[in-house]
């Protein structure tokens, strides 16, 4: 199985120059979960954090 | 994408601190609530090793919470890892920075952990102090210094190893094009192959099965 754990862009693709790194939204992740042959089987948003960050979102995934 | 992608990633992350406020640009009081739910995400697909603190941690389900277990996904049905009969469990921790998600998550709920993290300063914080009693008791096993997307399974002790590998804020980081190297894709398809190379870590699944799968992959993005 493979689990992941990141950051969720409101909408498409979030790109920060600063540390090089890109935020994707739910459905851009979900995408590229599909097109990699990985079916998703839980996911859930991380609570407790403080508002302002980015949501993040825990996904279990195995291959198809 | 720039060509200095990562190597700028490279510079940003060796301004950070090898300390867990560090790992968590600034929010340490994050750490808590970060492991805990992970934890509880854990465990409903991974039974935790004999004498492990990871069940007093993940609080017992709500009278609530399995009253709405008929509405749950497939995953309650599921038989949970490690299966039986198997060898101990073991996760790899991507992306790992000095290891605070390992030590914190993953080592509650599996018997050996492997980290790979691409920093060099937070690799030595891990081997020399964070870790160094996991590491001692064996719980630890590697902790390899690699970039996620140059990481290599096919032929080294991590080929068809793992039950589970965890990618926790790191995927961020993989873009296009340097993948293995050489090839300059379009946005996405590199990250995809990264999950198949990242199958071939798993068990059950040979690389090979996987690797025809990522060359499926290339030759669709031209």
């Amino acid at each position: 199985m493979i689990f992941v754990k990141e950051n969720n862009a409101k909408d498409g693709i979030v790109i920060d120059e600063e540390d090089s790194s890109m935020t994707r939204s739910d459905q851009v992740w979900k995408e590229m979960f599909e097109k990699s042959g990985l079916r998703l089987l839980k996911e859930e948003v991380q609570k407790g954090f403080p508002s302002g960050l980015f949501a993040v979102k825990m996904y279990a995934l195995e291959p198809v | 994408m720039e060509a200095t992608w990562y190597t700028d990633a490279t510079k940003y992350w060796d301004t950070v601190p090898a300390t867990i406020n560090g790992m968590l640009g600034g929010l340490g009081q994050l750490a808590r609530p970060d492991a805990v739910s992970s934890l509880r995400f854990l465990s409903e697909f991974v039974n935790p090793p004999a004498g492990s603190t990871s069940a007093s941690i993940v609080s017992p389900p709500t009278a609530a919470a399995v009253a709405d277990s008929s509405t749950r996904t497939l995953s309650t049905q599921r038989q949970k890892l490690p299966l039986p009969g198997s060898e101990p469990s073991r996760v790899l921790d991507c992306g790992a920075g000095i290891g605070r998600v390992t030590k914190q998550v993953l080592i509650k709920a599996f018997d050996h952990v492997d980290l790979v993290e691409n920093s060099a300063a937070f690799v030595k914080q891990a081997r020399e102090e964070y870790l160094k009693a996991e590491i001692e008791s064996g719980k630890v096993v590697e902790v390899r210094c690699s970039g996620l997307q140059k990481v290599v399974f096919e032929g080294t002790t991590w080929e068809g190893r793992f039950d589970v590998i965890w990618c926790q804020w790191v995927l961020g980081h993989l873009t296009e094009g340097k993948v293995q190297g050489s090839c300059s894709l379009p946005f996405g398809v590199v990250t995809n192959l990264l999950f198949f190379l990242l199958l071939g870590g798993c068990k059950q699944r040979t690389s090979s099965h996987f690797l025809i799968g990522a060359r499926g992959v290339l030759s669709k993005a031209g």
